[in-house]
């Protein structure tokens, strides 16, 4: 009866290293899991915000020719009332898929501020979107054109640049 | 004891039972990992191919053509929803494996606002060839994309002096694809290309000039201008649902010309302030219009037009 006791033992003593060894072996691989998604997790988000990022030099290269912006038959050049007026349009938020949109007059310079309908245009910058977090923004220079009063009326240009970014992943 | 027997103890029966549940386990999570990376990587390709379609919408051109050479054997799932403001545009690619089925389902949804792509819901092929037209009615509304893939033949009969024109600067004179063609009878078409005739019937596609309509796959809808090779090269309801979307976005460009309209009013003595009642009127109508009345938009659209060009100091467009 002893001797069958002490064998009886023996195995499950057996039993539960090889238990152990298991569990073990499986913390180790959960372990080395955890750290490859966490790694691949990170490249992943990269890799979506890289995408956001030519998404947007995309679309600053684009958006004089989109025809909320442009100004017909030139191939350079955006319609400054038309933007201006495209502020308010509610229709068109998250359109573009941007987080920061803004054109901005280079020369001849008629002021610093933001245009509203009491300055413009007589103004320096249209900001159409401007969301809370966004990247680096990429920017082209371009024609900035607009109905002029005097003179009978006239098309007048002048310099300008316009800024795009793309929105920043949470 | 029985000297012929084999002594198994219960530790080993344990091991290989546990070994066995860890193989299992292993080989799921292994397939499970290849799922999620293929899933990925389509996700990744859609999203490429969404940004390489920016490069071939026009600016102040007509028209352009380029081909896209993908990865490999490639399925391109064109999705098109009419709902929101404009509408969506959603493009999702599944990639040809050999790990795992053959055919997975596609990764996500890239997703714009601002392309109108016409296609069949689903292309396969490891080269796509696409064009642009820009489309006006009466201002800019959009430049529509036109893809199909390698695989896909089309042949048009005996097509009218301005279409083979076209075809031929676009295609045709650069040797840029063969799966376009002209014949002068059915008879003379590539195998299995869909043919498409302008005058005759019994052909996969049957355009009515008269009356502004396409036939296919049993279904007429109706276009105008470069809506026709929408109409050829996509899907009846992908051609539906992207022409509600045009008519969306024309409508509310018809109130941001009406805004600047009224700006330049009170500029310039009321210049263009007859214009203003026809560009509500126009964004009411363009509101309601589908791809089954779409031509008869023509009327309001040269009325438009008409008032835009007598404009001398102030056109609006």
């Amino acid at each position: 009866m002893r001797w069958f006791h002490a064998k009886y033992s023996k195995g499950q003593l057996k039993i539960q290293e090889m238990a152990f060894v298991l569990i073990g072996i499986m913390v180790f691989f959960a372990m080395v899991f955890v750290f490859y998604a966490a790694i691949r997790g990170t490249s992943l988000s990269k890799e979506v915000q890289e995408i956001k990022e030519d998404e947007a030099n995309e679309v600053v290269k684009k958006i004089v020719s989109s025809p909320e912006f442009s100004w017909g038959g030139c191939s350079n050049c955006l319609d400054m009332d038309k933007a201006f007026f495209l502020k308010d349009r509610k229709g068109y938020n998250g359109f573009w898929k941007l987080g920061y949109l803004r054109i901005e007059r280079v020369y001849p310079l008629f002021g610093n501020g933001e245009c509203t309908p009491s300055n413009y245009p007589a103004c320096k910058s249209i900001t159409i979107i401007n969301s809370s977090e966004f990247g680096t923004p990429a920017w082209t220079f371009v024609s900035l054109c607009r109905q002029e009063n005097e003179n009978g009326g006239y098309v007048r240009c002048e310099l300008g640049k316009i800024y795009a970014s793309e929105e920043k992943l949470p | 004891m029985n000297k012929r027997g084999f002594e198994f103890s219960f530790g080993w029966i344990f091991a290989i039972i546990v070994g066995a549940v860890f193989i299992v386990l292993a080989v799921y999570g292994a397939s499970k990992f290849v799922g999620t990376e293929r899933y990925g990587r389509d996700s990744e390709v859609a999203a490429q191919l969404s940004l390489l379609m920016n490069p071939i919408e026009t600016g102040v051109e007509e028209s352009k053509s380029t081909m896209i050479n993908l990865a490999g054997e490639t399925r391109i799932y064109n999705t098109c929803s009419k709902s929101g403001n404009f509408g969506t545009q959603k493009i999702a690619v599944a990639t040809k494996a050999g790990i795992g089925g053959e055919w997975l389902p596609p990764g996500a949804n890239s997703t714009t606002y601002s392309k109108y792509v016409f296609s069949k819901s689903v292309i396969q092929g490891s080269k796509v060839n696409a064009f642009s037209k820009s489309f006006e009615m009466p201002f800019k509304i959009a430049d529509l994309i036109f893809i199909w893939s390698e695989n896909d033949r089309y042949c048009f009969i005996d097509p009218p002096r301005y279409i083979e024109e076209e075809l031929d600067a676009l295609f045709l004179s650069s040797n840029r694809t063969n799966t376009i063609a002209l014949a002068s009878s059915a008879s003379s078409c590539p195998k299995e290309s869909t043919t498409i005739c302008f005058a005759s019937s019994n052909c996969n596609v049957e355009i009515n000039e008269q009356s502004n309509s396409v036939k296919k796959k049993g279904q007429t809808v109706y276009y105008y201008g470069p809506l026709m090779y929408g109409a050829i090269f996509a899907d009846p309801a992908i051609y539906q649902c992207q022409v509600e979307r045009l008519m969306k976005r024309a409508s509310e460009l018809s109130l941001l010309y009406l805004k600047k309209s009224e700006y330049i009013s009170t500029l310039n003595s009321g210049c263009s302030s007859n214009m203003q009642g026809s560009l509500l009127s126009y964004s009411n109508q363009t509101l309601r219009t589908t791809a089954l009345d779409v031509d008869k938009l023509k009327f309001s659209s040269d009325g438009l037009r008409r008032l835009n060009d007598a404009l001398v100091s102030c056109k609006i467009f």
